[in-house]
């Protein structure tokens, strides 16, 4: 089976159908990839900017917070310098604490001012009977008193928390005299390096949390980032939304197990931590983790106050962008896919189409061919006819010529005689008699052929006119069979002439003349064809019908001539038109009768002559009726 | 004397056409039966055969060749009452010239005219 062919087989259009599938899903496939590939540059388009932008909020956040806490240590520090200190003007210095306090009262707590011992001797903003309360508490084992002390200058602390549970930094200076000269110390400790004598230290604190909001309220609001603050042993300082964290070491196990908890995947646990770790040492860095299928940017940043990394500062931002970006790509790789699609279906629905609407010309094409075929095949029939129709005329034409060979032969002939002997006549009246018969003999010749060619013209023009008289056929038949003996008595031949009828009477409506005929004319055919022998006459009724049949012994019918034995031009060699039987037919046929004739065979199968026989409908009715059969 | 073969089935145009021939002085013999004149065939004998063209044992064409070989010098003619030829072979129109068929019926005086004249054709 030939796979491809011009008017489309079905296989050769579901190979194009299935084609065109294939090559939509590859396009569908190709371009979703290529969105996909494009959502990815984008992505990371998105997330380069997010995470230059952590970075720089890493940056600035981290100087901004330098910066207040230096300027929280500038305070004190001129509150550590304050005249109304160093010459411990109680009632004075009381005010000008008070008045650092307000000063800074969005980050610090308040300020203490603590006595040589490490003994309250003021804080900010405090009621007497509190005061009363606090007053003198010894505060010497605090590092924000003790270190100022040693080192003489400021101290950042690391998150404390306090008796109330507020988590804190507390910043100190010591209030130093630098008046003095000698090198006092008091309660055991040194004075290192100070160029006067410690008569104090000034502490003030900032809580966490303010520090954080602060901080906070600096970070861009569109950029929806957190911060994070990490001391540097890893405690929380603060973080944003997660205030009750602030206190807890990140590396110690309930903020290990947190992480585990809520950070998926697992990895993304691994590299905080590596970051903290990388973090704590001062570093600055940034990364990327992805928490519960989104990515966020975390950048550290080591927040340096008076030259030394104080805290560890991180900034994180959530890729929501990105991720807002990614979704709408999404939707364009589904559209994208979807359009393909749709175009793909189009494709293939419009190829249909172009199948179906080809197959059908296809079967309207077959249908005209069909039809035409058919009309073909109709005209060659319609010829193969014409052709038998002519072959027919041909073959009567040609019999038609040899019937008026043999008439005008017929005729012809006695014509000749008559003509010779009527002159010849003359001359010899001594042969007149002789010449007198042969004239006679073939005037009656003439006659009879005359007569049978006008019967065959009244036959063919259906213009015979039968005269019907009620007769005994026995009669008929007798009178005939007399005439016939006196013929066969002119010509010599031993033929007997037998009547057998079967019936005593055979009443029956007639033409006399023309029946007559054809009885004759049978009888004459047997006479002629007999040389010597028996010729029997039988008559009959049966089935309502008179028979009549005769019966010679002659050579019997040449089966060539069988078929053609009552037709008009069954013509013999011999003499006679061959007419006589086609007028006999046809007079039998008239009477709504039948005529046949059958060969004689005897009990050893020898042919012994043949038998002509005719049978008519004894009532009228019936003849009419088989007449028009 | 001229003799003359007259070869016809039919009894009386024989005799009749006989009986003019000898009035006008010719021999005649005559047959009914075409295979028994060839047996009773003389060469050099006769000068004139007429023939029936159309025979029930012997057609003429046939007839004709036949005693051509037993005879070229004779003479020969037909007398026929056909119309219309059937066959082409058996076209006598090819074989002789137009004088010498005789088409009947035909005048007595007639018929020994053209005799005389196909008897006095030479060759």
């Amino acid at each position: 089976m030939r796979v491809k062919s011009k008017q489309g087989t079905p296989s050769s259009n579901i190979y194009i159908l299935v084609a065109i599938v294939g090559i939509a899903a590859l396009l569908a496939v190709l371009s979703y990839e290529y969105t996909t590939f494009v959502s990815n540059r984008i992505v990371d388009i998105a997330s380069q900017e997010i995470r230059s932008n952590v970075r720089i909020e890493a940056h600035d956040i981290s100087l901004i917070l330098a910066n207040k806490l230096q300027t929280v240590g500038a305070l004190l520090q001129t509150l550590a310098e304050s005249p109304a200190l160093h010459n411990n003007e109680y009632k004075r210095a009381d005010i000008v604490i008070n008045t650092r306090q307000n000063s800074s009262r969005d980050l610090t707590d308040f300020y203490m001012w603590l006595d040589k011992d490490g003994k309250i001797n003021w804080i900010s903003n405090i009621n007497q009977s509190t005061f009363q309360k606090y007053k003198r508490t010894d505060l010497s084992y605090r590092p924000y008193f003790t270190i100022p002390k040693q080192t003489q200058t400021v101290y950042y602390s690391s998150l404390i928390e306090s008796n109330d549970k507020v988590p804190r930094l507390y910043i100190s200076y010591p209030v130093v005299n630098k008046t003095a000269t000698e090198s006092g110390t008091s309660n055991g400790n040194g004075n290192g390096n100070g160029n006067g004598i410690l008569t104090g230290v000034v502490v003030t604190s900032v809580r966490l949390e303010a520090l954080g909001s602060y901080l906070n309220n600096q970070l861009f609001p569109q950029f929806n980032s957190t911060i994070g603050l990490l001391d540097r042993n890893g405690i929380i300082l603060y973080a944003t939304g997660g205030q009750q964290y602030a206190g807890e070491n990140v590396f110690g196990n309930k903020f290990q197990s947190l992480l585990s908890s809520s950070l998926h995947p697992a990895a993304s646990k691994d590299l905080l931590n590596d970051m903290l770790r990388n973090s704590l040492k001062g570093a600055t860095g940034i990364g990327d983790i992805l928490v519960n299928g989104k990515m966020s940017t975390i950048a550290y940043q080591p927040v340096v106050v008076n030259g030394k990394y104080f805290v560890s500062l991180y900034i994180s931002a959530q890729h929501n962008l990105a991720s807002d970006v990614s979704g709408l790509i999404t939707q364009q790789q589904y559209f994208t896919v979807l359009v393909v699609a749709v175009i793909g279906g189009v494709a293939v629905t419009v190829a249909f189409l172009v199948f179906s609407w080809n197959k059908r010309l296809g079967n309207a094409v077959n249908e005209k061919t069909g039809e035409l075929k058919r009309a073909n095949d109709s005209l060659a029939a319609s010829n193969k006819r014409l052709e038998l129709a002519n072959e027919q005329l041909k073959t009567h034409d040609k019999m038609q010529n040899e019937f008026i060979n043999i008439a005008s032969h017929e005729m012809k002939t006695p014509a000749q005689a008559i003509l010779g002997y009527s002159t010849l006549i003359m001359r010899h009246p001594e042969k007149r008699e002789e010449m007198l018969k042969a004239l006679a003999r073939n005037a009656a010749r003439l006659q009879r052929l005359t007569k049978d060619i006008l019967d065959v013209t009244r036959i063919e023009t259906r213009s015979l006119r039968l005269n019907f008289q009620k007769v005994n056929l026995n009669d008929i038949v007798c009178d005939v069979i007399e005439d016939q003996k006196t013929e066969i008595e002119k010509t010599k031949k031993e033929i007997d002439l037998v009547l057998e009828p079967q019936a005593r009477a055979i009443e029956i409506d007639i033409d006399v003349n023309y029946l007559g005929q054809v009885i004759s004319n049978l009888l004459t055919n047997a006479i002629k064809f007999t040389k010597k022998g028996t010729i029997v006459t039988r008559t009959g009724i049966r089935d309502k019908n008179a028979l009549v049949s005769i019966t010679d012994e002659g050579p019997g019918i040449d089966p060539e001539i069988y078929p053609r034995l009552f037709t008009k031009f069954a013509a013999k060699s011999e003499t006679g038109t061959g007419l006589g039987l086609f007028i006999s037919k046809s007079i039998v046929e008239a009477h709504g009768g039948k005529i046949w004739a059958e060969n004689n065979h005897d009990s050893d199968g020898q042919m012994t002559g043949a038998t002509f026989t005719f049978s008519i409908p004894l009532s009228k009715v019936e003849q009419e009726k088989r007449k028009q059969n | 004397m001229s003799k003359i073969l007259l070869v016809n089935d039919e009894v009386d145009i024989n005799l009749s056409i006989r009986q003019i021939l000898e009035d006008r002085g010719y021999e005649v013999d005559s047959y009914e039966d075409p295979v028994v004149a060839l047996e009773n065939f003389k060469p050099r004998y006769y000068c004139l055969v007429i023939i029936d063209n159309k025979m029930p044992k012997m057609d003429g064409f046939t007839f004709y060749r036949k005693i051509k070989a037993l005879d070229h010098t004779v003479k020969m003619c037909f007398l026929t009452a056909a119309e219309i030829s059937q066959n082409r072979q058996e076209n006598i129109a090819s074989l002789l010239p137009a004088s010498h068929i005789i088409r009947i019926p035909i005048d007595n005086e007639e018929l020994l005219q053209r005799i005389k004249v196909i008897l006095s054709d030479l060759g």
